[in-house]
This record gives C-alpha cells, sequence and structure tokens, in this order.
C-alpha cells in the first residue's frame, strides 16, 4: 500500500539522530510552556520561528509540531499537582486531578493522563495517515449550525453536573455565561460589558480567570487553613494499580472516540473535547458518582480526549490547509514562511518533508510518553518543597502567569478578583464546574447559534435540515427528556417507601 | 445535615447579594444592547436570559431560607423536582472538608487578609517598580514573615523567584516583563 | 530514582541550553555587518522595541519578526517584539501611544484598524491620528473575493449579474462588523449598485475558511496574502481584486477597476513612533526599514509568508494615511448603517 511505504519513508527520515534530538528539543520545551500558565504552544512557536530560517527546514518542523503537542501535557502537570490550569482544558483535569492529589495519589493521576495521551494522540495520527482526506471532508459539514447542535448536546449531557443544590449549580453556570458575554458582541461588533476598558473588548481572557478560580482560590482556601496541604506521595503510590487501570481504560477509550472526531472539526478548541468527556463519563461511567472527588476517570477521559482533539487537529491542516486553532495557525504560519503551503498539494509537491513530519508525531507522542511517565516522580517531588517556599513560588506563578498572557497587569486583577470570587464559592458551596463548562461553551454556543442564523437569513429551520445537526438536536431533546421526567418516574414510584438519599 | 454557622450565613448572604447587584446590573444594561434583531437574538439575549436565572435562583434560596422547616428535606428544591434525585447523587465537586471552627480561626482570616492585601501590593507595584523589584519584595514578604524560612533561603529563593525568573522568561522565552517605570530604578537595570 | 532524576534534569537543562542557545543566536548582529553601528542616519538608537498589536503567529506578527530581525542586524542593537493583543489592534496602539519619546519604540499601524478604532466612538479610543508620527510603509494587501472552483462566478462581471438578480441573498464572510472585508464588500456594492449580504465571524479566521469551504456562503472576501494558501491547493477561484493594478502574487485575476467597477480597497501594515519621539529617529528608522526593504532576500521572505511589500517613507506614509483615513470615514457610517437592530 501506498500508505505504508511513505510512511516507512517518513520513518526512515524521522528516525535519524538529527531529527530525533529536534523531537525530543521540542518535546521538553513544549512542555515546558505548558507547565507556565499564560504562555501557550502559540507564543512559544511564534517566537521560535525566525530560527527555522537557519535550519533544516524538516527538523525545524519537527520540533515546531513536537512543541505543540508537548504542551499540553506541561499543562496537566500543574494542573494535578498545583490546581493551576495552563489552559481552559486544563481546567476539567482539575477537577478529579487535584483532589486525586490531595489524596496523595498525584502521581496515578499524572501516569495515567500520560498514557491516556499517548493512546489518544497515536490513535488521531494513525486516523491522519489513513483517513485523513476522507476525514477532513466530513469536517467541512461541520459548520455553526452543527456547532450550536453539539454544544446543545454537551449541555444535554451536563444536566447532572449541578452537583446537589440545582440553584447553586444554575447560578454558577448563569454566571459563567455572563462573564463569557463580557467583549465584543460577535455579530453586531458592540462592546458588551467592557466598562470601556479596551484590554475587555476581547473578552475576559481564561487564563487569568480560570487560573484565579481554581489556582488562587484554592491557595487563599488553604491560607484559611479548611484544606490540607497536599504530601508528596511515596514511591508505591506513583504508580497505578491494577484497578486504577481498569477504570481508566474504558474511559481512555472514551475519551479518544470523542477527542478525535471533534478535532477534525476547526474552530472547536480541546476545551470542548475535555468538557464533552468528562461529561460522558458522568453519565455513562461505571463509577460516575466519585467524578469530582479524585476518580481516576475524570483525569484519563478528559486527558486521552483532548490529546486526541490535538493531534486529530493536525488532520485538517494537512489535508485541508485549514488551521483548527490559534496555535495550529501558528504552525501553519513556519511552513508558510518557509514558502511551503500545507494543504493536499503539499503531499504532491513534498511528499518527503510531509510524510516525515507525520511520521515525527508518532515518535513525539512515544517520547513524550517515555519522557513524563518516568519523570511523574520528579514532579511529585515538588509537594515536598517547604510549604511556604511552594506557596510563595506558586503565588509568583500565578501573577506571572497572568501578566503574562496578554502583557497586561489588568489581567493580573482579573485573576485576583477571581480568586476572591473562587474562595467565596468554595466556602459557600458553590461548585465552579457549570461555571468553567459555561464559560467554555457559551462564546461557542452564541456565536454558533447566531452565525447560523445569518447564513439562513433568520430561519431557524436551518437547524432541522441539515442532518447531522438535526441528529445532535434530537438526541439532547431525549437525553434532557429522560433526566427530567424519568427521574419524575423515579420518585413516584419510591414514594411509598422511605426515600434513602 | 450540615451546620449553618453564623459566618456561614454571613457568607451565604453576601454572595447572594453580590449575584443579585450583578444580575441586577446586566439585566439592565442587557435591554439596552438590544434583545432581538431581524436574525435572531441581539447582542442583550443572552446576558438578560443569565441574569433571569439568576434572580430566580436567589428567589428560590430566599423562599428556603424563610419558609419555616417543616421536612427533613433540606435541600432547595425546583419545580417541584426533588434536587437530589435530578442531580442523580452526584458529590459537590468543590466541597472541601467539614467546616470546622475552631479557636484558630480569628488567626487565619487575618492570613488570608495578608495574603490578599500582599498580592494587591504586588500587583500595584509591578509596573512602577518592575517585575524583579516588586517580585523579590513580595516573595521575601511571604517567605520570611509569613513562612518563617530561614534567612539564606529566603532570600535564595526570592531572588531565583524574581531575578532568576526575569531573566528565564525575556532572555530565553523573549516574553516581556515589565522593567521599573521610575527612572531611577529603571537606571540600575531592574 | 534520585539519580536518575538527576541525570534526566541534567540531560533536560542541556536541551534547553541548547534551545536558548540557537534562539539567541539568531539575534546577535552578523560580525560582517560591524561596520554599521547603532547610530544609523544620524541617530543613537538603544534597546528598541516594536510594539504589535496582534497576537504572536499572525500575519502582522510575523512580518514584524522578520522585519525585526533584520533591523537588528542593521541598526546593530536589540529589537525586541511586544505582543500586545486585543481589541483588533487597539490595545497595541494605546500602547504604542503612550510609549517612551526616547526614539526606542515603535509599534505597528494596521489600517484599516487603526483608522477605524478612532472613528468609532464605541470603542472609546484614547488615540487619534495625531498621537503617532508615521515611519514607514511595509505591506499593502489589497482585498479579493474568491468563490469555489466550481461556482459559476468567474469574472466580476459575473458577480454582479449574480447579485442584481438576487438583492441582499449573495452572502460573504467577513471577520466582524467594520472588518476590512466587511468595508470592501460595502464599497463594492457603492460601486456595483446592489446588495450583498453579510455573515460575520469575529471569532477567526479557521471558521470563515471552513464555512466557505463547507459551502455556506458562497463568496470569500479577504486579503490576497490570506487567499493565496487556498489558491494553491485549488481549493477556491479569486474572481476580482479591489487594487487598481493586478496583484503580481495574482497576476492571472482582473481587477474590479478593469472591469468597469471603481472598487480600491486594500489593508496595509506599517510602522510608527508616538508623535513625541525625535525627529532625528524618524527618519533614521524610516531610512533603515527602506533599506532592509531593498534586500531581494528579505523580499523573498516577504512574499513567502504572503506578504506584498510596499514601502513608504515617513512623508509619504503620512500622506498614505490621510488619504486613507478619507476613505474609510466615507464607508464607515455605512457600515453601521446596515447592523442597526
Amino acid at each position: 500500500m501506498e500508505i505504508l511505504s511513505n510512511l516507512g519513508m517518513g520513518f526512515s527520515n524521522a528516525l535519524t539522530p538529527e531529527n530525533l534530538m529536534f523531537a525530543l528539543i521540542g518535546c521538553l520545551v513544549g512542555t515546558l510552556l505548558g507547565l507556565l500558565p499564560g504562555i501557550g504552544a502559540t507564543a512559544g512557536i511564534a517566537i521560535l520561528i525566525p530560527l527555522t530560517f537557519n535550519m533544516e527546514l524538516t527538523s525545524a518542523l519537527i520540533m515546531l509540531a513536537a512543541i505543540f503537542y508537548g504542551s499540553a501535557y506541561g499543562g496537566t502537570i500543574t494542573s494535578v499537582l498545583l490546581n493551576i490550569p495552563g489552559e481552559s482544558e486544563s481546567a476539567i483535569t482539575c477537577l478529579d486531578g487535584y483532589p486525586m492529589t490531595q489524596q496523595g495519589r498525584g502521581g496515578v493521576a499524572l501516569t495515567v493522563a500520560g498514557v491516556g495521551s499517548f493512546i489518544g494522540g497515536t490513535t488521531a495520527t494513525v486516523a491522519l495517515v489513513v483517513g485523513g482526506s476522507a476525514l477532513s471532508v466530513v469536517g467541512l459539514e461541520i459548520g455553526p449550525p452543527e456547532f450550536f447542535a453539539l454544544v446543545v448536546f454537551g449541555l444535554s449531557l451536563l444536566v447532572g453536573l449541578v452537583g446537589r443544590s440545582v440553584t447553586a449549580g444554575l447560578m454558577s453556570a448563569a454566571l459563567g455565561l455572563i462573564i463569557a458575554m463580557v467583549g465584543i458582541d460577535p455579530v453586531l461588533g458592540m462592546p458588551r460589558f467592557t466598562f470601556d476598558v479596551a484590554h475587555f473588548f476581547d473578552g475576559l481572557n481564561f487564563v487569568p480567570v480560570l487560573v484565579g478560580l481554581f489556582g488562587l482560590g484554592e491557595l487563599l482556601d488553604t491560607a484559611l487553613g479548611r484544606t490540607a496541604r497536599p504530601r508528596a506521595p511515596r514511591l508505591r503510590e506513583l504508580l497505578p494499580t491494577r484497578g486504577d487501570w481498569r477504570r481508566a481504560a474504558p474511559a481512555i477509550a472514551r475519551g479518544t472516540a470523542i477527542g478525535l472526531p471533534i478535532g477534525i472539526v476547526p474552530g472547536i478548541t480541546n476545551a470542548i473535547s475535555s468538557l464533552l468527556s468528562y461529561s460522558v463519563e458522568k453519565k455513562v461511567g461505571k463509577h460516575r458518582s466519585e467524578l469530582g472527588t479524585g476518580a481516576v476517570e475524570g483525569v484519563a477521559g478528559p486527558e486521552t480526549a483532548n490529546n486526541a482533539h490535538s493531534s486529530a487537529a493536525m488532520i485538517p491542516l494537512f489535508a485541508l490547509g485549514i488551521p483548527a486553532s490559534p496555535a495550529i495557525a501558528v504552525l501553519m504560519g513556519a511552513f508558510l514562511q518557509n514558502g511551503l503551503t500545507p494543504g493536499p498539494r503539499l503531499f504532491v509537491q513534498n511528499p518527503e518533508l510531509v510524510w516525515t513530519v507525520i511520521a515525527s508525531f508518532f515518535i513525539g507522542n512515544l517520547l513524550l510518553l517515555l519522557l513524563n511517565v518516568p519523570l511523574v516522580g520528579l514532579w511529585t517531588r515538588v509537594l515536598a518543597i517547604p510549604p511556604a517556599v511552594l506557596t510563595s513560588l506558586i503565588f509568583m506563578f500565578l501573577v506571572l502567569g497572568s501578566y503574562a498572557v496578554r502583557n497586561s497587569v489588568i489581567d493580573v486583577w482579573v485573576m485576583l478578583a477571581f480568586g476572591l470570587l473562587g474562595l467565596l464559592f468554595r466556602r459557600v458551596e458553590i461548585p465552579l464546574a457549570p461555571l468553567v463548562l459555561a464559560l467554555i461553551l457559551g462564546p461557542l454556543m452564541e456565536s454558533a447559534l447566531r452565525q447560523s442564523l445569518q447564513i439562513s437569513q433568520g430561519s431557524f429551520s436551518i437547524f432541522v435540515e441539515r442532518p447531522i445537526s438535526a441528529v445532535l438536536l434530537a438526541v439532547a431533546a431525549l437525553l434532557i427528556g429522560v433526566s427530567l421526567f424519568g427521574t419524575r418516574l423515579k420518585k413516584r414510584r419510591l414514594l411509598p417507601a422511605d426515600v434513602d438519599s | 445535615m450540615t451546620e449553618v454557622t453564623r459566618e456561614q450565613t454571613v457568607l451565604r448572604l453576601g454572595t447572594a447579594a453580590l449575584f443579585a447587584l450583578v444580575s441586577i446590573y446586566v439585566l439592565t444594561r442587557s435591554l439596552g444592547l438590544g434583545y432581538w434583531t431581524d436574525i435572531g437574538p441581539g447582542p442583550g439575549f443572552f446576558p438578560f436570559w443569565s441574569a433571569v436565572v439568576i434572580l430566580v435562583c436567589l428567589a428560590g434560596w430566599l423562599w428556603n431560607y424563610l419558609k419555616p422547616p417543616s421536612s427533613e428535606h433540606d435541600e432547595d428544591t425546583i419545580l417541584g423536582l426533588d434536587a437530589d434525585l435530578l442531580a442523580e447523587q452526584t458529590s459537590d465537586p468543590s466541597s472541601a472538608a467539614d467546616v470546622a471552627p475552631s479557636a484558630g480561626v480569628v488567626p487565619q482570616r487575618w492570613h488570608l487578609l495578608v495574603v490578599v492585601a500582599s498580592l494587591v501590593v504586588v500587583s500595584l507595584v509591578l509596573v512602577p517598580l518592575g517585575f524583579q523589584l516588586a517580585m523579590f519584595l513580595f516573595l521575601l514578604f511571604h517567605l520570611r514573615v509569613l513562612g518563617g524560612t530561614g534567612r539564606v533561603l529566603s532570600l535564595l529563593v526570592a531572588a531565583g523567584g524574581s531575578f532568576g525568573v526575569f531573566v528565564l522568561f525575556t532572555e530565553v522565552l523573549r516574553v516581556g516583563l515589565p522593567t521599573a517605570g521610575i527612572g531611577l530604578l529603571r537606571g540600575l537595570g531592574l | 530514582m534520585s539519580q536518575k532524576s538527576l541525570a534526566l534534569g541534567a540531560a533536560l537543562a542541556v536541551a534547553l541550553g541548547l534551545a536558548a542557545c540557537a534562539d539567541t543566536s539568531s539575534s546577535t548582529a552578523d560580525p560582517a555587518d560591524a561596520g554599521s553601528s547603532a547610530a544609523a542616519g544620524g541617530f543613537e538608537f538603544g534597546d528598541m522595541t516594536l510594539v504589535v498589536g496582534y497576537g504572536p503567529g499572525s500575519s502582522t506578527d510575523a512580518g514584524a519578526r522578520l522585519m525585526a530581525a533584520q533591523l537588528e542586524e542593521r541598526l546593530g542593537t536589540t529589537v525586541t517584539v511586544q505582543n500586545q493583543e486585543g481589541a483588533g489592534g487597539q490595545v497595541g496602539l494605546t500602547a504604542l501611544a503612550g510609549a517612551e519619546c526616547d526614539g526606542n519604540t515603535f509599534g505597528t499601524i494596521n489600517f484599516p484598524s487603526a483608522i477605524v478604532s478612532v472613528l468609532d466612538e464605541t470603542r472609546g479610543a484614547t488615540y487619534t491620528r495625531e498621537s503617532f508620527s508615521p515611519v514607514a510603509l511595509m505591506v499593502v494587501d489589497p482585498t479579493a473575493v474568491a468563490v469555489l472552483p466550481d461556482d459559476e462566478i468567474q469574472t466580476p462581471e459575473d458577480l454582479v449579474e449574480v447579485a442584481e438578480a438576487d438583492p441582499g441573498q449573495l452572502q460573504y464572510t467577513t471577520t466582524g462588523v467594520a472588518s476590512q472585508e466587511h468595508f470592501a464588500a460595502i464599497a463594492l456594492e457603492q460601486a456595483t449598485g446592489t446588495t450583498l449580504s453579510a455573515v460575520h465571524f469575529p471569532d477567526g479566521g479557521s471558521q470563515v475558511k471552513t464555512t466557505f469551504l463547507g459551502g455556506d456562503v458562497r463568496l470569500f472576501i479577504a486579503n490576497v496574502s490570506d487567499m493565496t494558501d487556498l489558491v494553491e491547493n485549488d481549493q477556491a477561484r479569486v474572481v476580482g481584486v479591489m487594487e487598481e493594478e493586478r496583484s503580481p502574487l495574482l497576476p492571472d485575476v482582473p481587477t474590479f477597476t478593469e472591469s468597469g467597477y471603481e472598487v480600491n480597497m486594500s489593508s496595509s501594515r506599517g510602522f510608527a513612533y508616538p508623535s513625541c519621539a525625535p525627529e532625528a529617529a524618524v527618519t533614521a528608522l524610516s531610512d533603515a526599514i527602506g533599506d532592509v526593504m531593498e534586500d531581494p532576500a528579505f523580499l523573498d521572505q516577504m512574499e513567502a509568508a504572503g506578504l506584498a511589500p510596499a514601502y513608504l517613507d515617513s512623508t509619504d506614509y503620512a500622506e498614505y494615511w490621510s488619504d486613507r483615513e478619507a476613505d474609510f470615514t466615507e464607508i464607515f457610517d455605512l457600515a453601521f448603517e446596515e447592523q442597526a437592530p
């Protein structure tokens, strides 16, 4: 088969010591960038692009791509160990990852995340190799109406996420939605709730908001003496047990199945894949009641979905020349500035380069696994740093990260404000998850809805006329119906006997 | 059963007030933004309904709070559906350890205030003093005064966390961090 | 275990060191250029900062970084790019307007956003035209209209025909209200006497392309530099370019002007100082940029990045700015009229 021989050629090039070294450097730099909140792969790759002019092009692209998927892993480390989400998708990992650390199982979380990420990323790359162009055509069928239907579908899965108190959950979600609305209106272009501060025109940046809510909120809570500092796990606690793997495996499988298709669609961030994976675990996971308190599925699923998504996002890049996210757009810029145009043509014009880079994805994923899983012990040592030192440095980290996002002190203030809000929420037991959910899904839902209506010129029928969107909405309606009325029936049946809650 | 302490009540009322303020503000402003346009919801649509949801929930809270305690179910219900069943026995992701007010509460609160104050101060001086100096002082404060760390370690960590980090970011990562706004300090390379 | 981690840590340090060394080496001045000192053309430049009002990796950022690298060599000093993104360039412009007056901080200026952000009162811009001293123009990127390759529209005349047949039904993509594309479409409507229908995607370029390629919106309006990759991949056909002369990047595509419709719309990128910067700095930097733009190797890099080079020195650029301001003021009111809720 032609594909196999092309891939073989790619591997033979990618496995040269030089290219291996660059892949390694990329993975390391990527992980480091992921560790730092506020600096993501996007900035890192952009800054290093001029470097590529003096390098062998293939090697340069291998390195930049490695930075891209390496950064996903770095974000996991800070989310799990310190409750500091580096990117919005990491916030989902915090929900179960940090409680695991608090239980001394941080090492387990990181290992499971690493393996899951490897599986998700590799599977997606296989999809790229085998069915790239076919899949991307499907990706094009997904437009604003399908985005909207997907969001509604995601929301329907999350009906059960609100926690003990429905009102608290709803308030949290509604507040998240309002925060997400800050900025310039997507269709009409007028500023909303920006208080005339130009910095807010693009809306509140996720990083200071999430870093504040999770990272600072947690630290302030600890300062009050309410929560215990997590201790560094002992050696034998680093590895997941048989039981852990048995629980994580289905979550990993589901995560891959979710992240891969969604990653193919340009315009959806990997936060949404993480979120959907979490909500699916919440819905069908065997131990779903434990989610939120340190269930391994809560880390395995979203992390896998996240990586599958990132790797799958390469499909539209290579097959169609469309960058699915800002980070990939920068990567595409690296191609462009070196005179190459990603897209179907590139496979014909420069097959050696393309296949070598694709082969390097497999290698990179493997490298990340080999690098990071053994390093888990090293990372968890961080928790052994004396508390005063660790806390002080984390504060510095939080301020630094918030500033670095957009070079502005205003974001530091935003982080502070949300830190206080996060503390307040923890004290009065308002769940954070719905807020994060609304923050992530809200903008997509609104712009998808309004853009769909622009396309259909005001007609709502566009959502049912298009097959994919219609199906998603129908399933969503079904799920919501079952949730609401199914429990009503349950209640009636239980009424005579005592309800045991 | 959750024991509602005085502190909890104050906090809850405060939170409720905060939510109420925000949602009333949003409610009034969102209509001005345009509720509906020719082609669907306007800019004010979603903010409006979000604010409505919050106010309805607050009303529900209030009603629950004021009504005479009757059943053993302390949870609030909405639309007649039992919240517990609706939530399918899920646990609250953000619930911390049990509320256990002890004699150590007052010093803890002071601690919190000092921490928050230090963060506010560092944010204020970040631009005038520049990252290096501002963070150095901040770290020293946290390490020595709040944390009781030894002199040498404090100095080392504070220096690394401020000057070291600055060099890392500006030289290696080529990401800008604020340098001092005050000319004198800038002359010193801060 | 600790020995292993030490070893791994050391490896990490070495790798990082490699990356760091590799990175900084590209910014040191070429020894061969030792002759050109920091004092170029009568002004002594210190460590310079280039404020870019858009995110890293964006087209503006890419062009700015290319220029910065060249200026570092020519002026023999460091030029650090500082991204201040937000509000469509407004945050960067605000930062530039309030920057140091010592001639060491300059920034990117994009039209139409630099002009529109002043015109649009709801944006509350704290700067005006007078807050800046134009230094040089670097790129002029004309706007063009494209369709899918199998679309029946082939020429500007076809486009007008289809638009006239179905007023208000022919849809086009933009990156937001009062964006470059929106203005272009309005100018087109004015010149051809037709009515089109806008679909705004302020969230990002990839959504625009997906929607266009998916066939949901018929006309793809964008700058030529954003279209070349689609054209290369045979995914789109450019119908017409809104410039007086044909674009060198698309020599086979007619301009709207030659088809009888007077439409000239282009976005441009240039550089400016805050207005308090010394005259000598303005001239010196402008000349340096001019020199860079005569270098064939640099021009190749720009073309590879899809940027059509066009240089104007500070005086001519100032004139250009005023002309564009006049153009956009006309169209601006029309853009918002359309959108009245």
